[in-house]
């Protein structure tokens, strides 16, 4: 169920309710159950998928840590393999067969699989190996309670979307009695207040704009793809930060503590400060998991190169089976490596390394949003066609020559939606500098008003037409 | 401490359905009042407000089609278009049953009908319009049956209506409370007609042309139900007459049979006795400057068809021994 359905209310009140009506010793028990239910909400089937990982991964825990140091390994490829290789036969079997078949000119292709990429896989999958590769690498003990260790894999507000979560910071948390805490639950619900205005005021708002240019390219000029491309980048941070938020506040009212994943990313002024402030457990998990093992920084310098491209590309695999993806995490890989490579080190203004912060990840997400690599250079090659005459006609007209829609909006509501996106920054701003705990210290009408006002804004300007959160389908 | 946390919570509460509850009732205060556009004709009907002698239900193909000023001028009757955009019998029914429990007047009602009209939808158009007549269960019904989930959430849970409008809604609700306000009254436009004053547009050619060959289909429950529909209104001496608008001829070339559309028209003509009129392949349906697309008839092919078919309701009407 969608974080921004009716059902998820119900089901979040109730699971709440019933967690601190229960004793502590069956808590475990119940949030198991309600993440089983919450899972299969969506394809019952695919939980059988969830489930051989876990067990898997369970006892795999428990070998390396019983087995001799030369055994250790053994346990920990065959739980990597395992999960690695149910994600590459859900989502990554028909993007190589599709290739292979690309090279083959005769008619002896082989067939692909008609499966359904089971929702969060990445994610669950990516979790449950930093488990196995800790105890490895012993910095984690192996759980022996399996309850507690299928709930580390499968805590609804987490499954699906992440933050990607490190056993050493939750595991322990499920074995500690959460109090009733008025405090802790209303600043948890705020988060998902939080969250909900970012995904159903904001993105999905934008997404109606990037959508129409999307699927029209036909139809517009070069200002118009510019424009989407600024309207993407946010509703890609909105739609994915708002996930977070809602996933964090929905833990935080249970009393667990989540990691961040989202740190005001467009307020970076370098593309290496940005990935430290976009979607940051996965970041850090490349960064812990991959970068790290394969020297870090402390190789050649081209050996650095190499494997920041490496680490980049595989992150954009990640994302999806897509060239488009794999093009995406090479350009961050580029930016990246010369921003390591930089020896002048020049005092700009910030204001400059916002911009062009901004800029490239913007023109990177182009490549994130399309649909394969010639839509992607072909979008591109429009923002770039400043020699065109009518760059600069933003509206269509109608027949008798007077601005009729822009970007498929009225003008009205294509100003009021390019509003949000200063309002976003404003939100961003304010979180940032803690300037929202101000409200606390005012008149508490007030603070009432406020959060009253803001669930009734997300009512009636939220877009509940059950638009997906754009990271369910890694 | 326990008690500041419960009146923390509960002041909060009641600060926020507060809230919840008088916007509800604003809105629903602002549009019921209206009496314009599509929700103005929905809201009509549940208020009992309109009664002609001649009612005109249908999709956007009548509501842009038919002139009930040209059908009075040729009958001498009063007439209303009842037509709602991209709606098809299978949702607006329940405003048929609702029009004949108030109707004193109504003598004949015509279905204007285009060769999708028969298809099932498996999703409401325009749900939002129905939003402040869910109360009743003749109009909301047939909605429910299409799409349960949205309607019955919207009927029952509180404030899920904010959810499920879209700005529109709120236009017309803001749009009534300014009226209320102002001491002024909506009243319908041209009785229901919404005439397009365009020319055939440049690129109705190109749909036509990439358009490939479809196949037009007949469900049959919608089918019974129509017979069902036209039988209730017969049992209260109201005349029923089925008509298929002009079409322009080269889109409906594109058709691969109309052999279902025709056997569908003749079996409710014969289980029902209502009069069926084919204007599809009318002399209007050769001319594109009659249409400003290939199913919708522009201003000056509405005008001219409205009188053809004023005339073809009088006759109707003479023979029946309506006056």
């Amino acid at each position: 169920m969608l974080f921004n359905s009716f059902e998820f209310l119900v089901f979040f009140i109730v699971t709440t309710a019933l967690f601190f009506a229960v004793k502590h010793k069956f808590r475990w028990l119940l949030l198991l159950l309600a993440s089983c239910y919450f899972y299969m909400y969506f394809i019952p089937i695919y939980i059988l998928i969830l489930f051989v990982t876990i067990i898997i991964d369970y006892f795999a825990g428990i070998w390396i840590e019983k087995s001799p140091d030369n055994r250790k390994k053994t346990y920990l490829i065959l739980s990597l393999i395992t999960n690695i290789g149910i994600l590459a036969i859900f989502k990554y079997y028909n993007f190589f067969i599709s290739n292979i078949n690309s090279f083959i000119t005769n008619e002896a292709h082989f067939s692909l699989l008609s499966i359904i990429l089971p929702v969060g896989l990445s994610f669950h999958t990516f979790q449950a190996m930093s488990y196995t590769i800790e105890v490895y690498r012993g910095k984690q003990k192996a759980e022996r309670h399996f309850g507690i260790y299928a709930l580390y894999v499968m805590f609804y507000p987490q499954l699906v979307a992440g933050p990607i979560e490190r056993p050493q910071n939750i595991l322990h948390q499920f074995k500690e009695e959460k109090k009733f805490d008025f405090d802790r639950i209303s600043s948890g619900l705020k988060l998902i207040l939080l969250g909900l205005v970012k995904k159903v005021v904001i993105a999905d708002r934008l997404a109606i704009v990037v959508d129409e240019v999307y699927a029209n390219p036909g139809g517009y000029n070069g200002i118009a793809f510019l424009i989407c491309a600024i309207f993407f980048s946010f509703q890609i941070y909105c739609d994915f930060s708002g996930y977070s938020d809602i996933a964090i506040g929905s833990a935080r009212v249970l009393g667990f503590d989540l990691m961040k994943n989202f740190r005001q990313p467009y307020f970076a002024k370098s593309i290496t400060e940005f990935w430290s402030r976009w979607h940051i457990s996965l970041s850090t998990w490349f960064k812990d998991y991959l970068y790290i093992p394969l020297g870090g920084n402390r190789v050649s310098k081209h050996r650095l190169i190499i494997n920041l491209l490496l680490v980049f590309m595989v992150s954009g695999f990640w994302h999806g089976a897509n060239w488009t993806f794999i093009v995406w995490g090479a350009i961050h890989g580029v930016l990246v490596v010369l921003a390591n490579l930089n020896k002048f080190k020049i005092n700009l203004p910030a204001f400059i390394g916002y911009g062009f912060t901004f800029f490239v990840v913007t023109i990177a997400w182009v490549f994130f949003r399309a649909e394969n690599l010639d839509a992607a250079f072909n979008f591109l090659s429009r923002i770039f066609s400043f020699s065109d005459k009518t760059y600069f006609e933003l509206s269509k007209l109608d027949i008798h020559g007077l601005p009729s829609t822009f970007l498929g909006l009225p003008l009205w509501k294509f100003l009021l939606t390019s509003l949000l996106i200063p309002i976003l920054l404003m939100i961003d701003y304010l979180v940032a500098t803690d300037k929202l705990a101000i409200l606390k210290r005012k008149n508490p009408i007030f603070s009432y008003l406020f959060y009253s006002l803001i669930i009734t804004s997300i009512m009636v300007f939220g877009v509940f037409e059950t638009k997906q959160f754009i990271y369910f389908q890694f | 401490m326990r008690n500041k946390r419960f009146k923390q919570v509960f002041f909060f509460g009641l600060i926020l359905f507060s809230m919840l509850f008088v916007l509800h009732f604003v809105l629903q205060f602002g549009i019921k009042s209206i009496r314009i556009d599509q929700i103005g004709k929905i809201n009509a009907i549940a208020a009992h407000d309109i009664d002609p002698e001649i009612a005109i239900f249908g999709s956007s193909v009548s509501e842009v089609g038919i002139s009930p000023e040209e059908i009075q001028k040729s009958t001498g009757l009063s007439c209303f278009n009842f037509s709602l955009n991209g709606t098809s019998f299978y949702q607006y029914r329940g405003l048929i049953d609702e029009f004949t429990t108030y109707s004193k007047v109504n003598k004949v009602v015509v279905f204007a009908e285009a060769y999708f009209s028969f298809s099932k939808r498996d999703a409401l158009m325009a749900p939002d319009h129905y939003l402040a007549q869910l109360s009743n269960d003749r109009i909301r019904l047939p909605l429910e049956q299409i799409d349960p989930d949205l309607i019955l959430k919207s009927r029952y849970i509180p404030f899920y209506r904010f959810i499920a409008a879209s700005h529109i809604y709120y236009k017309y609700a803001a749009k009534g409370i300014i009226n209320k306000l102002k001491g002024t009254k909506d009243q319908p436009i041209l009785n229901g007609f919404t005439p397009v004053d365009r020319s055939w547009e440049a690129d109705a050619d190109q749909a036509i042309k990439q358009t490939g060959k479809f196949d037009i289909e007949i469900d049959r429950t919608v089918l019974r139900l129509y017979i069902q529909q036209i039988k209730r209104l017969q049992n209260k001496g109201i005349k029923v007459i089925i008509i298929l608008t002009p079409i322009y001829k080269k889109a409906l070339a594109k058709a691969t049979s109309l052999k279902p559309l025709y056997a569908a028209m003749n079996e409710i003509s014969q289980k029902t006795g209502a009069k069926f009129l084919d204007f599809s392949n009318s002399d209007l349906a050769d001319h594109k400057t009659m249409f400003y697309n290939s199913n919708h008839l522009n201003l000056k092919g509405a005008t001219l068809f409205s009188k053809q078919l004023g005339d073809s309701i009088r006759q109707l009407n003479e023979s029946w021994g309506i006056k």
